[in-house]
């Protein structure tokens, strides 16, 4: 059967997918959360950045420190993301109705100062790690906690902390770790975070040595 | 300004003319089977690490996170409860399954794109590129006619399973443009001295060093071979950055007619194919180390959009109404 459509159709459907084309490559460009959030600016794997990117510019001749060039880059994406706001609005309705959204920052600056879930659970009086990634030895709950969304939402904690999260996440780990481990009278939910050792030191066999944050306790009996 | 005025209506017509090429929708039907199989993979390994509860449900009924319910669907339904989200995941996967087969034309693939959309729109922290991926390729689906061939849809309307009826090209234009642009401005998002030139190359190295993407422990491996990953690094970056420049190629090629010493140069070599190959490379590496759900397997479906169709391309005229259908 062949489908109705008016003589103007050709051009209409120009129109159309133009404005698609448009859509597609304005919402690509780097967002406000991707430019302008404190929280990302504060971790120690922008900072390495900074420090890094400034001192390759003093290398060209331009004199700069961290905090000047931390400064210029805050007004420069200032300046961009206020054009970016109005050109992005008319197609943000379309793209959150179709489903088509953009944003593609893939692995922009590897983590290198990573924070790993760590789960304890403490049984006669003493702790007893059940959790560790990579680890065979603490792999309580590994189908879960490895399935790509779990890793995304626990390594995204490393990269811009965001407490409500965290406390939810922290939570919910500990009532199943509890379910699961009736002897256990409390659950310790900690991030260990570390510097990722450069290749000389890993060929050499060292470890990283790090410390832990973010660290809540719960008293398994309360949430059983 | 006369000038001007004439370059933009000669452009303009140009556009017009493209969008009007029509071609058999064989390309189209493998995208449309892929991302139905990436679908059903991206669903059932939902099931099978028991997470569909603990993800696609709202802290409020025992799941991990306070969940955006704002998805028409999801509110229809009642919310982001236990029901809700098997309703949704039993749908997802009967619906990608008419997918792959084919069957329910434009209809299927919309449903089916409601649905996934209903449950990745979740939570942004839950959701990775690749749900963005599948549900950017579903509505440029269900623009299209991903079920003219290959498909249970060909077989009830011709008795056969494969028909060379051309639909409109444009589809598959839109997926290869998409593609670029996922390269094109992931590349502009690395500027972190680990990447970029002059720094030392060493961002594959730290991606392989961190727990939460590497598959096994490629630490000492990554280590060991430091060398390969910063060659690995800068071509990853420079093939990133000149994403767009495919393009350009396909420009060149569409209008190889106008002849020119640039594009006879150009064309000496056809592009595609090691734009491709490293493509596919980069992407069957990242799935053998890293574990990033279905990114390389929906990013590779792409990639079956830049294969032509095997019949030679025809074109409507750009002023009047499509062709009737041939069946």
């Amino acid at each position: 059967m062949r489908p109705l459509r008016p003589p103007a159709w050709p051009q209409l459907r120009a129109v159309l997918v133009a404005l698609h084309v448009a859509s597609l490559v304005v919402l690509s460009l780097p967002t406000a959360g991707a430019v302008h959030d404190r929280s990302r600016w504060q971790t120690a794997n922008a900072k390495d950045d900074l420090r890094t990117m400034a001192a390759r510019l003093r290398g060209w001749g331009i004199d700069t420190d961290e905090r000047r060039l931390a400064q210029a880059l805050w007004d420069a994406g200032s300046a961009y993301l206020e054009l970016r706001g109005p050109l992005a609005w008319p197609f943000e309705r379309y793209a959150e109705t179709t489903g088509c959204r953009q944003g593609w920052q893939m692995f922009a600056s590897p983590q290198r100062h990573p924070a790993e879930l760590h789960v304890d659970v403490e049984l006669d009086g003493r702790w007893q790690v059940i959790y560790r990634p990579h680890d065979d030895q603490a792999a309580w709950n590994r189908r879960q906690f490895e399935h790509n969304r779990f890793r995304k939402l626990l390594g995204r904690f490393a990269r811009g902390f965001v407490r409500r999260d965290y406390d939810q996440t922290a939570r919910w780990v500990a009532a199943k770790a509890a379910a699961q481990h009736p002897a256990a009278t409390r659950v310790r939910i900690r991030l260990y975070r570390y510097a990722t050792l450069p290749p000389a030191e890993v060929l050499a066999g060292e470890r990283p040595t790090g410390r832990y944050e973010h660290e809540r306790l719960f008293e398994a009996e309360a949430l059983r | 300004m006369r000038r001007l005025g004439r370059a933009l209506r000669r452009g303009w017509q140009g556009w017009v003319e493209l969008l009007s090429i029509r071609e058999p929708a064989t390309s189209l039907a493998r995208f449309r089977i892929a991302v139905g199989l990436v679908i059903l993979y991206s669903l059932l390994s939902m099931i099978a690490a028991d997470l569909v509860e603990v993800m696609w449900v709202d802290a409020a009924y025992g799941g991990l996170q306070t969940l955006d319910a704002r998805h028409w669907l999801v509110g229809l339904l009642g919310g982001r409860t236990a029901t809700t989200a098997w309703i949704l995941v039993a749908s997802g996967l009967a619906l990608a399954g008419l997918l792959v087969a084919g069957l329910g034309g434009r209809l299927t693939v919309l449903a089916t794109l409601q649905v996934y959309y209903g449950l990745v729109s979740a939570k942004g922290t839950l959701a990775g590129g690749y749900d963005t991926l599948i549900t950017n390729a579903l509505w440029i689906l269900f623009l299209s006619e991903c079920t003219a061939t290959l498909s249970v849809d060909c077989r009830r309307r011709t008795g056969r399973w494969r028909s060379d009826r051309p639909v409109a090209a444009w589809p598959r234009y839109l997926l290869i443009l998409q593609l670029v642009v996922v390269y094109g401005t992931t590349g502009l998002y690395k500027l972190s001295p680990v990447w970029t030139p002059g720094g030392d190359h060493s961002a594959l190295y730290w991606v392989f060093q961190e727990p939460t993407w590497r598959r096994f422990d490629t630490g000492e491996l990554a280590a060991s071979w430091f060398g390969v990953t910063q060659v690995a690094t800068a071509v990853t970056w420079w093939w990133e950055v000149t994403a767009p420049l495919l393009l350009v190629v396909y420009w060149l090629r569409h209008t190889r007619a106008r002849g020119g010493r640039l594009r006879r140069w150009v064309l000496r070599y056809d592009l595609r194919k090691p734009f491709a190959a490293i493509g596919v490379g980069l992407h069957l590496g990242i799935l053998a180390l890293l574990n990033v759900g279905p990114f390389s397997p929906i990013s590779l479906s792409y990639y079956l959009c830049l294969i032509p169709p095997r019949k030679a391309q025809t074109s409507e005229p750009a002023q009047t109404s499509e062709p009737a259908d041939t069946e």
